[in-house]
C-alpha cells in the first residue's frame, strides 16, 4: 500500500470538506476564527485515528448487518473517553476545545471513513487514512476560519491586521458568511482541479 | 433465521457492554481528578489573584449571609472573601448569573470587588454566546471598561464613545451579549453595596415607594376598594400582564372609576415596567403611577416625569395610544428622546389597562 497516496488522497484529492462535503454542520458552525478551525480539526483527527484503528481491527468480528450501530457505539465511546481524559489531565486544552468534543460524535466524516475505509482495510492503512483525512479536514477548517476571521474581524489568530479605521464585514463571522466563504472556496478548488485534469 | 437474529443481538449486546465497561472504568479513573481540576479552576489561588491583584486564596463566608442574599436576589450564586498571603481581607468575589439573558442563554460571572469598593477583576464562568462575536465580551477592550471603576454605579451600555464613568460601549454586533454581561456586573455591584459595603446605605436602586394612589390616580376618590375576586381571577387568567384591580368611590359612595395595576406588554430597555393606571367609569385616563421600573436612571426612568405622563391624561379606551416622534393625532404621544424603548414599554402598559377596561369593565 502506498501511504503517500493515502495521505495525498485525504489532504487534496478527496478532501473531506471541499471534495466529499462531509461534516458540514461543525464546519460551518465553528469556523468563526482560524484557531477555532484548527482546534476542531485537531480534535477530529484524534478521534478519527482512534476510531479507524479500533474499527479496522474489529472488522472481522462485527457482523455486516449491525455494523452501523456498532460503529456509532465505538465512536461515541471514543469521544466520551477523550472528553473525560482531557477534562481531567489537560484542562487548559479542554477549556479551549471542550466546545468541539461533543460535536465530533455527530460528525459524519468519522462514520463515513469507518464505513468506506477502515471496515474494509487493514489496521495500518486505516490509521494512515485516519490521519490523512483528519489533516485534510483540519486544513480545510483552518482555511475557512482564516478567511472568515480576516474578513469578518480584521484579524488572524487574534492578531489585528488592519488599523482602527478598518470596519470588518461582520456578516462573515455570522452563519451566512460561513456559507458564502465555503461556496467560494469550493468553486475555486473545482476550477483549479479542472484545469489540472484538462 | 432465528439463530441469526440471536447471534446479531448477542454481538451488539457484547459490543455495547464492553463499551459501557470501558466508559465506567475511565469515568472511575477521571471523576475525582475532574472534580479537583474544576474546583481549582473556580476556587483556586490563581482565580483569587485574577479577581483582585495580590489575592492568594478564597475564604468561605458565613452561610447565613449567603442564604439571605440567595433569598433576596434571584441571580446570585456564591460569594467568597478574597485574602492575600498574610490573610488580610482584600475584598470579595461575587458569583452571579446575568439577570438579562444573553444571545445564547445564561451567563455567569465572578466579579472581584475590593474593600475600597473598586471593581478589580472579572472572570467569566459561563458564556454561551456566538464564538467570535458574543464571546468578544471577554476581550479586554470590553471587559476592561469595568475594571478600576467604583462599585457604586449602575453601568449602562451605549453604542457610542462613553462620556460618563457609568457608561460602557457595547461590542459592535453583540449588543445583547454586552447587555447581559453588564447586567451581571450590575447585579454583583448591587449585592456588594447592599450586603458588604459598610459605607453605602444599602439602597443603590431605590425601590419604588408605594404611592398614595387614591389621590394620584383618581382625583376626587374617597376610597379604593378591591374589586370582586371573581372578576380579578377571570382577568388574570386571560391577561397575563394584569396584576390588580381596585374600584374607586367618592364621598357619597358612587363608583367614579377604576385603578388597574398592570405590567407592560412590551419590554423596556432592561425589563418590563409595572404601572398603576386610574380610569374614570367612561374609560378615560385620569392618572398613572409607575410601580416597578428597572430602566436606565436618568434616561429610561424619565417615563416617571410629569410632562411625559400628562400626555396620557384624557386619552380613552376607544383608542390604542401610539408613541411617535412628533405627536399630531389624538391617539399619539411623544416618546422620550434617548429612551424610546422605555416610552414604548410604558405606553404598552397603559394600552393594556385600556384593553382590560374594554374587555371587562365597560
Amino acid at each position: 500500500m502506498n501511504y503517500m497516496r493515502i495521505l495525498k488522497n485525504g489532504l487534496i484529492d478527496e478532501n473531506p470538506t471541499f471534495v466529499q462535503l462531509l461534516g458540514m454542520c461543525p464546519t460551518l458552525a465553528v469556523t468563526t476564527s482560524a484557531i477555532n478551525g484548527i482546534g476542531m480539526g485537531a480534535a477530529t483527527t484524534v478521534v478519527l485515528l482512534g476510531s479507524n484503528l479500533v474499527i479496522s481491527s474489529l472488522r472481522k468480528v462485527i457482523p455486516d448487518k449491525i455494523r452501523i450501530p456498532a460503529f456509532v457505539v465505538i465512536i461515541a465511546t471514543f469521544v466520551t473517553i477523550i472528553d473525560m481524559f482531557m477534562n481531567a489531565y489537560a484542562y487548559d486544552l479542554y477549556q479551549a476545545l471542550g466546545l468541539f468534543i461533543p460535536l465530533i460524535v455527530v460528525n459524519c466524516l468519522i462514520l463515513g471513513r469507518a464505513e468506506s475505509y477502515s471496515s474494509k482495510n487493514a489496521v495500518l492503512p486505516s490509521a494512515v487514512d485516519g490521519i490523512a483525512m483528519g489533516l485534510g479536514f483540519t486544513l480545510a477548517l483552518a482555511l475557512l476560519g482564516s478567511v472568515r476571521e480576516i474578513l469578518g474581524a480584521g484579524s488572524i489568530f487574534g492578531f489585528h491586521l488592519f488599523g482602527e479605521a478598518f470596519k470588518p464585514a461582520l456578516v462573515m463571522i455570522l452563519p451566512p458568511g460561513a456559507f458564502i466563504v465555503l461556496g467560494l472556496l469550493i468553486a475555486g478548488i473545482n476550477v483549479i482541479s479542472k484545469k489540472k485534469t484538462a | 433465521m432465528k439463530n441469526e437474529v440471536l447471534r446479531l443481538s448477542v454481538t451488539l449486546f457484547l459490543i455495547t457492554s464492553i463499551a459501557a465497561g470501558i466508559l465506567a472504568f475511565s469515568n472511575n479513573l477521571t471523576a475525582d481528578k475532574i472534580k479537583e481540576v474544576e474546583e481549582a479552576a473556580s476556587k483556586g489561588g490563581d482565580v483569587a489573584g485574577e479577581l483582585i491583584p495580590g489575592g492568594a486564596r478564597f475564604e468561605d463566608i458565613d452561610n447565613e449571609i449567603k442564604e439571605t442574599i440567595m433569598s433576596e436576589n434571584d441571580h446570585f450564586t456564591d460569594v467568597v472573601k478574597i485574602l492575600d498571603n498574610g490573610g488580610n481581607l482584600l475584598g470579595y468575589g461575587i458569583r452571579t448569573f446575568a439577570p438579562t439573558k444573553g444571545y445564547g442563554g445564561d451567563m455567569e460571572l465572578f466579579v472581584g470587588i475590593s474593600t475600597e469598593h473598586e471593581i478589580t477583576g472579572l472572570k467569566t464562568l459561563l458564556l454561551q454566546e456566538t464564538p467570535g462575536l458574543g464571546t468578544n465580551v471577554e476581550n479586554d477592550s470590553f471587559k476592561g471598561q469595568f475594571v478600576g471603576k467604583d462599585a457604586d454605579v449602575i453601568f449602562s451600555v451605549i453604542k457610542t464613545t462613553p462620556a460618563e464613568e457609568s457608561e460602557v460601549s457595547a461590542v459592535s454586533g453583540a449588543t445583547i451579549s454586552s447587555l447581559s454581561f453588564t447586567s451581571a456586573i450590575n447585579n454583583a455591584v448591587l449585592i456588594y453595596d447592599t450586603y458588604f459595603n459598610e459605607e453605602s446605605s444599602g439602597e443603590l436602586i431605590e425601590e419604588p415607594e408605594e404611592v398614595d394612589i387614591d389621590a394620584a390616580l383618581i382625583p376626587g376618590a374617597a376610597k379604593l376598594e378591591a374589586a370582586e375576586e371573581e372578576l380579578i381571577t377571570s382577568i388574570a387568567s386571560e391577561n397575563s400582564q394584569f396584576v390588580d384591580l381596585k374600584k374607586a368611590f367618592n364621598d357619597s359612595d358612587e363608583l367614579i372609576g377604576y385603578a388597574i395595576r398592570t405590567w407592560s406588554t412590551i419590554e423596556g430597555f432592561y425589563d418590563h415596567i409595572e404601572v398603576y393606571v386610574g380610569l374614570n367609569v367612561e374609560g378615560e385616563v385620569l392618572g398613572m403611577a409607575v410601580m416597578t421600573i428597572s430602566e436606565t436612571p436618568g434616561l429610561g426612568t424619565s417615563v416617571e416625569k410629569a410632562d411625559f405622563q400628562e400626555q396620557f391624561i384624557g386619552k380613552n379606551a376607544s383608542m390604542e395610544i401610539k408613541p411617535v416622534g412628533a405627536a399630531a393625532a389624538d391617539d399619539e404621544i411623544n416618546t422620550i428622546t434617548g429612551a424610546t424603548y422605555s416610552a414604548v414599554s410604558f405606553t404598552s402598559a397603559i394600552n393594556n389597562a385600556l384593553k382590560i377596561y374594554n374587555d371587562y369593565l365597560q
